[in-house]
């Protein structure tokens, strides 16, 4: 196996420089909302209490809203100093910008920007009123001129603004630096307020944020546009782009007033105006975190490249194309997504609904309503079953805002309405909770198939958090492959993405999941440090109660931009060892909750060494100490000697015969053969002739074995004893062979042999038949 | 699935690795079968059939969902993995598999088919990968209901025709809930553990076997699963943990013979020295001989008051009723394998793994304080025990042994290399007293899950196991061979001459075939024809005398076992004939010999040149009338044929 095994480990070596996998598995969570740096030896400071955390695109930076020591409001850890500094919190040394009601904090792609709503007017000169606006921290500016030094001395309070460019006001008035109006500006419940999470730009310079009040975002002077509008301000360029423009059925563009502006949304059904974004009865107030739950708010996303903003739109029939029979009541919700960046004449789209006007098959097919019963051949059906009063979306307790991909082209949004086909469970779409939902906003594909559901009820008991529990939050990765949502729901029923972790045995917080796309999979992030279900303490229930309502628990995901790291808010007090923050079952103050974050995953692919010893040797090969030799005559009068050693050594061989009995027979052959060789054999005969025949030698040879085998030796008659070998019968001799090697005993061998010449061989029995027959006369020719 | 780029080029590297040219080893480097990927999500296990063919069996998602995949094992190459679980829409869990001859796979694993209040119900199902076949056949239920599949830990065995049992527990009741059964220990549930047979096609259920359905069980784990070994004759054996009314649990025994079940035979000891063992037993592993000895080792925890030092693996052994004087239907007696283990209460001895084979000698490894101990016996009892080397590391103390009928074994454990970087430690005793070690690994490395065997039972092991963490787990596999054993050369058993020098072998016993077999004469190896069972020994050299001929036989991965020597007897020359003149007077002495296959008396003939001549004998004295020289003609011949005329010419005076 050595080749293949080198050619292994070559191959091996050469994915050992491919990128590293990443994995449906997350790694221990960690606690973002406390900071690490010592200041005189004191031990790390954990927040009091931390919600709505939006981690920055580059996963160094979190922000979030909460409590330091007693000090609230919006706070950035740098996860790898472990500094957390203030973005705008309540102890300001000047009382105008504490700003200890800052919530709901977007961050841009480097951590340098924070958006967040507050109350306070940060930027006094442009702020003129008490309303929540939304504002954009510069985190590279200090409040300050020089930070920690106070501009007014001791004073405890004094009206100077932050040093320029520190904060800036996001919800400000198209053109201008100073903040919208607002019809009642004495409010601290209604202006305008900003998602948290995804209002901000990668670049930190476009904010997306919706009004609460009405206010003058037409751009008029007077606060007239009604609540429920989503601006985009464009922070360098100072502009703020009305994006929920009512649609003109009658041009098909959006609507452009007299004045040349674009008009925003405005519908009213008994004696209530709708704005355009959804927000179940009325804009929801401006109000701290809550305690074990959701902040009520309202939002809109933009794309981490600006280029898109998207919210769950209400008054649908006024912001975008439906069909003629459509009868489409304010109250109806469904997401709406629009491309700003393609400018004034961007229409805003459905992002998935009851129809789907806009499909090239509904265009094509004149349809004006849809068809009775509905049928999923009508080409104008949307991917949901509606009803006129209730869109998709029908829980305003919820987030509803939808979100965005870095590219703007995959959207992310929960419904409460039954995707067509699946069937109601004899829920209404208000009682339904919330799935999980991602639409690809492609123009040229048809609603139904851009929709792909990632969450579905196991069940139609609304009383079983297990199968029924309410999707309540999500983040969708920038690359929109990944969505992480929060839920209590322990069972996922869906094929795909397949639930591949390990569910709760009963259901407890809610935790966070992430569905990636890609591969298919469904994991469950959250687990306590120990391995368990994240807990915290609760008053003791009956069996088969769950202690924990759907908003406790895990809330506010989000990416990075590599989708690798998510940070998340929760209440559990056991996701990392020594969360010392939780208050006990009694304390009523606030809820304990936390910031983490928890990072993919990432392997390498380094393939270990592996030792394999030397295989056991061949077995001995050890034979005996012994000689074999076998004997061939030749033709040519030789004998060829086949010698079987057992090493190296040196091999001799000799043939002798005693050759007085028969020196007489070849004295003749000697005569012709010379002088020399007479007088020779004249020696042999006088020895014959006393009848002392002695041993001759006839031949002789040497070989050297190189190592064990065979062998082959000639034996070659001396030229007196040749023409013996001639005679009928040949000359028989005795072949001795010795085998020596260094330091073993030397080995013998003898046979009998006999060189004989062609010519001397005995003819064949069968020869000697033709030779008689032939010389036989025969019968006729004896006559 | 980010790492399926990835899995991908490492799959093509491994069938490039394991199509590439075969060369010398024994232990062979690890293979990654699949991974390191997100989507390697569980083990299966590895088995392996007498003749080297088998498989191995994980679970892999794709498009989210676990499916089970096997990657069979044959000709000695892993091949790529395929589905086993066809057609199956929903996520698989519990894979096992098993290796009947010639290639056939048979796998199991559970998969959810129904929810009942909330929550989903798991079947077992079955299906076969048939010799020859390329895909899985239909999935066949095994047990429709196995209620949540919870530590269900399926344990199948098939037989060489591919007909097998599987043993798994069905979980009615966990802790917690409303039980219908007395708890006897906190944390206990309600079980049953079932066979289900498998006649080849068709699944039939054997039921519960469990002893006492009124009493709860300890909680499902990998160390307390049952075990099933079939032997080849299709009759197996069950051994599963089982509390007593007194809560202690013991472990317990069944024969299986076919779908008839044996009765219940306890296997734990309840005392030693007359005092009660009260510490419960768990970690089970079975063993069968080809004749239907068992052997089952256990753990027994020490408990208070026990008479055990400490915890200690024991070993008890049900006869296979050959002999008349053991019984087949009952235990011998459990006795400590390994009573050296330092620790005393605090002592860790990890679940044991144990191998017996047709000869009744037993191997059984174990860690003990996280040293990897062997330990050896047979029909008279334990040999001794030896540790073997690195120490275990990790978190599964996971072991496997394997036992080679011709002498030691293959035992192999999770441990470390010299970095502290898992690995699992292999090793292979050789009948010869030779060792080969390893330490293996695969995929992107990291933690080593369950070290699973799968044995041919002559001496050969498939050894897979699970490494890296869940996300970059890759499923990685070694084979250790035995060499070739049984070697038979026939060669004549008397004389013969030169061209009728012909040997003949059986097949030698390898599951990591083809053999190559090589003649060896007198320790020279001659080219022999391969697949050839016989062959004629070349003439040259083969001079006349006794040979030694031996059988070189090496397997596929150039193991090589070298059989006993056989004679082999030539004789080629025809006998000697000396003729010798009397030192006084006119006669002379003529001897015939053969040294080799002896004189053919009756063909001896001698003519003395004075007209007289004389036969049948070996030794002639011969008196001539007058001086003079004779011609002595001698016609000999031995036993084989060989004959010669021989001429003296001698001068009497």
């Amino acid at each position: 196996m050595r080749r293949s095994q080198s050619l292994t480990l070559a191959l091996l070596a050469l994915l050992a420089v491919a990128a590293p996998a990443r994995a449906d598995v997350f790694g221990q969570i960690s606690l973002a909302s406390q900071s690490t740096v010592s200041e005189g030896g004191s031990p790390p400071q954990q927040a009091d209490y931390a919600h709505d955390p939006a981690i920055s695109g580059n996963g160094r930076y979190v922000a979030f809203d909460g409590s330091f020591g007693g000090v609230k409001g919006v706070w950035r850890r740098d996860l790898a100093s472990g500094e957390v500094l203030p973005v705008a919190v309540g102890e300001a040394a000047d009382a105008a910008l504490a700003a200890g009601d800052a919530e709901l904090p977007s961050i841009s792609s480097d951590g340098r920007y924070v958006s967040f709503t507050t109350t306070a007017q940060l930027d006094p000169l442009d702020d003129l009123n008490s309303s929540p606006d939304v504002y954009v921290r510069d985190m590279d500016v200090p409040v300050y001129p020089v930070e920690g030094a106070h501009p007014c001395g001791s004073a405890a309070s004094c009206d100077t603004p932050a040093a320029p460019g520190a904060f800036t006001l996001a919800s400000a008035q198209n053109g201008r630096a100073s903040g919208l109006a607002y019809a009642e500006p004495s409010s601290r419940l209604y202006g305008a307020v900003a998602a948290g999470r995804s209002a901000l730009s990668a670049d930190g310079r476009k904010v997306a944020f919706v009004t609460t009040a009405v206010s003058n975002l037409d751009g008029e002077e007077a606060p007239e546009t009604p609540a429920l509008q989503v601006g985009v301000r464009d922070l360098d360029a100072k502009t703020t782009t009305l994006a929920s423009v009512r649609y003109d059925s009658a041009t098909g563009l959006p609507a452009v007033s007299a004045s040349g502006r674009e008009e925003p949304v405005s519908g009213s059904e008994g004696g209530t105006t709708f704005g355009a974004v959804f927000a179940g009865a009325s804009p929801p107030r401006f109000l701290p975190p809550t305690q074990y739950g959701l902040t009520p708010t309202v939002g809109a996303s933009i794309s981490a490249d600006g280029s898109t903003v998207a919210w769950m739109g209400q008054d649908v029939g006024a912001q975008v194309r439906t069909l003629a029979g459509e009868e489409l009541r304010p109250h109806y919700a469904e997401p709406l997504w629009r491309r700003i960046a393609d400018g004034p004449q961007a229409l805003t789209r459905r992002v998935s609904g009851g129809a789907d006007p806009a499909s090239a098959a509904c265009v094509s097919s004149g349809e004006s309503a849809l068809t009775q019963p509905p049928t999923p051949s009508d080409p104008c059906e949307g991917p949901f079953v509606t009803e006129p009063l209730s869109g998709i979306e029908g829980d305003p307790l919820v987030d509803t805002t939808p979100m965005l991909s870095a590219n703007g082209q995959t959207v992310a949004f929960l419904a409460t309405a039954p995707p067509f086909g699946e069937g109601s469970f004899g829920l209404s779409v208000a009682s339904r909770p919330s799935d999980l939902y991602v639409s690809d906003m492609s123009a040229a594909l048809p609603r139904s198939l851009a929709l792909r559901p990632l969450s579905e009820i196991a069940g139609a008991d609304a009383e079983n958090p297990a199968t029924d529990a309410a999707i309540v939050d999500l983040a969708l990765s920038p690359d929109g492959t990944e969505v992480a949502f929060c839920t209590q729901r322990t069972l996922f029923p869906l094929g795909t993405p397949a639930y591949v972790s390990a569910p709760a045995a009963s259901v407890g917080l809610v935790e966070l999941f992430e569905a990636d796309l890609a591969d298919e999979t469904l994991t469950r992030v959250t687990r306590a440090f120990g391995g368990g279900e994240p807990e915290h303490p609760h008053k003791p229930v009956a069996a088969g109660v769950v202690p924990y309502t759907q908003f406790d628990g895990s809330l506010s995901p989000s990416f990075s931009a590599d989708g690798l790291t998510l940070a998340f808010s929760s209440t559990a007090s056991n996701l990392v060892y020594g969360d010392g923050n939780t208050p006990s079952v009694e304390s009523v103050g606030f809820d304990g909750s936390d910031a983490f974050v928890v990072s993919r995953e990432t392997f390498g692919f380094e393939p270990p060494a592996q030792e394999v010893s030397a295989a056991p040797p061949d077995p001995r090969l050890a034979p005996g100490w012994r000689l074999y030799v076998t004997a061939r005559s030749r033709r040519d009068g030789t004998v060829q000697l086949e010698a079987s050693t057992p090493a190296a050594g040196t091999l001799r061989a000799g043939a002798d015969a005693r050759m007085g009995a028969i020196a007489r027979r070849t004295g003749a052959i000697a005569r012709r053969e010379g002088r020399a060789r007479r007088t020779h054999h004249v020696r042999r005969r006088a020895g014959a002739a006393h009848g002392s025949a002695r041993p001759r030698a006839l031949a002789q040879t040497e070989a050297r074995a190189d190592a064990r085998g065979l062998v082959t030796l000639v034996l070659k008659l001396a030229p007196a004893y040749r023409a013996l070998a001639a005679q009928q019968g040949g000359l028989s001799a005795i072949v001795s062979v010795t085998f020596s090697s260094p330091g073993r005993p030397t080995l013998h061998a003898a046979m009998p042999v006999t060189f004989q010449t062609a010519a001397a061989r005995r003819p064949s029995r069968e020869a000697r038949m033709r030779r008689a027959r032939a010389s036989r006369p025969t019968r006729g020719g004896g006559r | 699935m980010r790492g399926d780029a990835v899995t991908t080029i490492c799959l093509v590297a491994v069938a490039v690795a394991l199509g590439a040219g075969q060369a010398r080893a024994v232990i062979e480097p690890a293979v990654t079968i699949d991974g390191p990927s997100e989507a390697v999500v569980g083990f299966g296990g590895v088995a392996m059939a007498q003749d080297g063919s088998g498989g191995l069996a994980y679970l892999k998602r794709v498009g989210g969902v676990a499916h089970v995949f096997v990657s069979r094992y044959l000709d000695g190459r892993w091949l790529a993995p395929i589905q086993a679980d066809l057609g199956q829409p929903y996520a698989a869990s519990w894979p096992r598999i098993a290796a009947a001859e010639g290639g056939e796979l048979v796998v199991v694993w559970a998969t959810p088919f129904a929810t009942e209040k909330g929550k989903t119900i798991d079947e077992l199902l079955g299906a076969t990968l048939g010799p020859g076949a390329s895909s899985f056949g239909p999935a066949m239920i095994v047990d429709p209901d196995i209620r949540q599949g919870i530590g269900t830990s399926p344990q199948l065995a098939v037989d060489s025709s591919g007909q097998g049992d599987v043993v798994y527990r069905v979980v009615e009741e966990q802790s917690g809930q409303t039980s219908s059964v007395p708890l006897l220990r906190p944390g206990d549930v309600v079980e049953q553990v079932r066979v289900a047979h498998f006649d080849g096609e068709l699944w039939s259920q054997l039921g519960a076997i469990d002893r006492d359905p009124g009493v709860s069980m300890r909680p499902p784990s990998r160390l307390n699963a049952p075990q099933i070994a079939i032997a080849p004759t299709g009759n197996g054996v069950v051994v599963w943990q089982e509390p007593e009314i007194d809560g202690v649990a013991r472990i317990w025994a069944r024969r299986i013979y076919g779908r008839t079940l044996g009765y219940v035979m306890p296997v734990s000891a309840s005392a030693l020295g007359g005092a009660p063992l009260t510490g419960d037993d768990d970690a089970p592993s079975l063993a069968l001989s080809r004749l239907g000895q068992a052997e089952v080792a256990y753990r027994q925890a020490a408990g208070p008051g026990s008479p055990l030092p400490g915890p200690r693996v024991f070993l008890n052994t049900l006869p296979d009723g050959v002999s008349h004087r053991e019984s087949g239907s009952a235990f011998q007696g459990a006795i400590v394998a390994d009573s050296a283990v330092s620790g005393g209460q605090s002592a860790a001895v990890g679940p044991p793994s144990v191998d017996v084979d047709e000869r009744r000698q037993v191997r059984l490894l174990y860690d003990s304080n996280g040293l990897p101990r062997v330990v050896e016996g047979g029909d008279r009892g334990l040999t001794g025990a030896l540790t073997l080397g690195p120490d275990f590391a990790g978190a599964a103390d996971s072991s496997v042994s394997v036992m080679n009928p011709n002498g030691g074994g293959v035992s192999a454990w999770a441990s470390a290399n010299a970095q502290g970087r898992p690995a699992v430690a292999v090793r292979e005793d050789f009948p010869s007293g030779a060792v080969q070690t390893a330490l293996v690994g695969g995929g992107a490395g990291g933690e080593v899950g369950e070290v699973s065997v799968g044995r041919s039972g002559l001496g050969d092991g498939l050894i897979a196991f699970e490494q890296g963490p869940l996300g970059n787990a890759a499923i990685v596999a070694t084979e250790a061979t035995a060499p070739p054993a049984g070697l038979i050369l026939s060669a004549p058993s008397n004389w013969v001459r030169r061209s009728q020098a012909r040997v003949s072998w059986e097949p030698a016993s390898s599951a990591d075939g083809p053999l190559r077999y090589t003649v060896v004469l007198d320790g020279r190896t001659l080219p022999t024809p391969a697949a050839a069972l016989q062959m004629r020994i070349p003439a040259r050299g083969l001079g006349d005398g006794a040979h030694e001929v031996q059988l070189l036989a090496r397997d596929a991965d150039g193991a090589a076992t070298l059989s006993q020597p056989s004679t082999l007897l030539i004789d080629d020359e025809p006998p000697t004939v000396t003729v010798r003149r009397a030192r006084r007077g006119r006669a002379v002495a003529v001897r015939v010999r053969d040294p080799g296959s002896g004189v053919d008396v009756v063909a001896v003939r001698v003519s003395f040149g004075d007209g007289r001549s004389a036969g049948a004998r070996k030794r002639f004295v011969h008196r001539y009338a007058h001086a003079g020289r004779y011609v002595v003609l001698a016609r000999v011949r031995d036993r084989l044929g060989n004959g010669a005329l021989v001429r003296r010419v001698v001068t009497v005076r």
